[in-house]
């Protein structure tokens, strides 16, 4: 990875955290100003805290890689390297696999099931599950090709 | 695909570290290769063959599982 690289890793990382905390912001308003929404403002306001969180550790992260030149070349030297590509990319292969067949299943389930009472939170956790599970499966898969390959 | 990795890096006296900073890896995709768990690209094997200055041959031996015609 090379300096510009690094800049444009670092501006996508301030979007997440100018994006974060609009919906930390949403979520206390929603609360504040609109109760009888049949939204969950916490579910809003937790998200936005964990995409706030992972921005603050990336720009923090690349502010020390900044001011260390042997760590930047270390990281560099990682973040190229064809192994830890080739894990990635197995890892997202199996991870979108796996979302089709959910979301496959979930549509057949849908379709055989005579007009579906699903409900704005059953709805919110169902595509809570599709963004969690394959992220859950592509972190298993890094784990376990790192000790494979 | 068996290799001959290992040799050759201890021939030259390199560690594992040393040849992965050579190759422009990591230190991992070294043990890796060494163990066999993992093969390399082309990219990276003509590399590696280049480092330590044999023929790609040489260093990687390829075998093929298929019977070969006579």
């Amino acid at each position: 990875m090379n300096q510009n690289d690094l800049k444009h890793k670092t501006i996508l990382s301030w979007l997440l955290l100018i994006v974060s905390l609009n919906m930390i912001l949403a979520g206390v308003l929603i609360r504040v100003l609109a109760p009888q929404l049949q939204l969950n403002p916490y579910m809003i306001i937790s998200i936005g805290l964990i995409f706030a969180g992972t921005a603050s550790i990336n720009l923090i992260k690349f502010k020390l890689l900044r001011q260390e030149p042997a760590q930047m070349h270390e990281w560099s030297v990682y973040e190229k390297d064809e192994r830890v590509q080739m894990i990635r990319w197995r890892a997202g292969n199996t991870a979108f696999i796996t979302l089709m067949v959910v979301l496959f299943l979930s549509l057949i389930l849908f379709s055989i099931t005579s007009s579906p009472q699903t409900g704005v939170d059953a709805l919110w956790y169902f595509l809570a599950f599709l963004v969690v599970f394959p992220m859950a499966v592509y972190c298993w898969q890094v784990l376990r090709l790192q000790k494979r390959m | 695909m068996k290799n001959r990795l290992e040799q050759f890096r201890l021939q030259k006296g390199w560690t594992q570290q040393e040849l992965a900073q050579k190759a422009g890896v990591t230190r991992q995709t070294i043990i890796s290769l060494e163990s066999e768990r993992y093969n390399p690209s082309i990219l990276l094997a003509f590399r590696l063959a280049r480092l330590f200055g044999v023929p790609i041959e040489e260093l990687f031996l390829y075998e093929d599982n298929l019977a070969e015609e006579p």
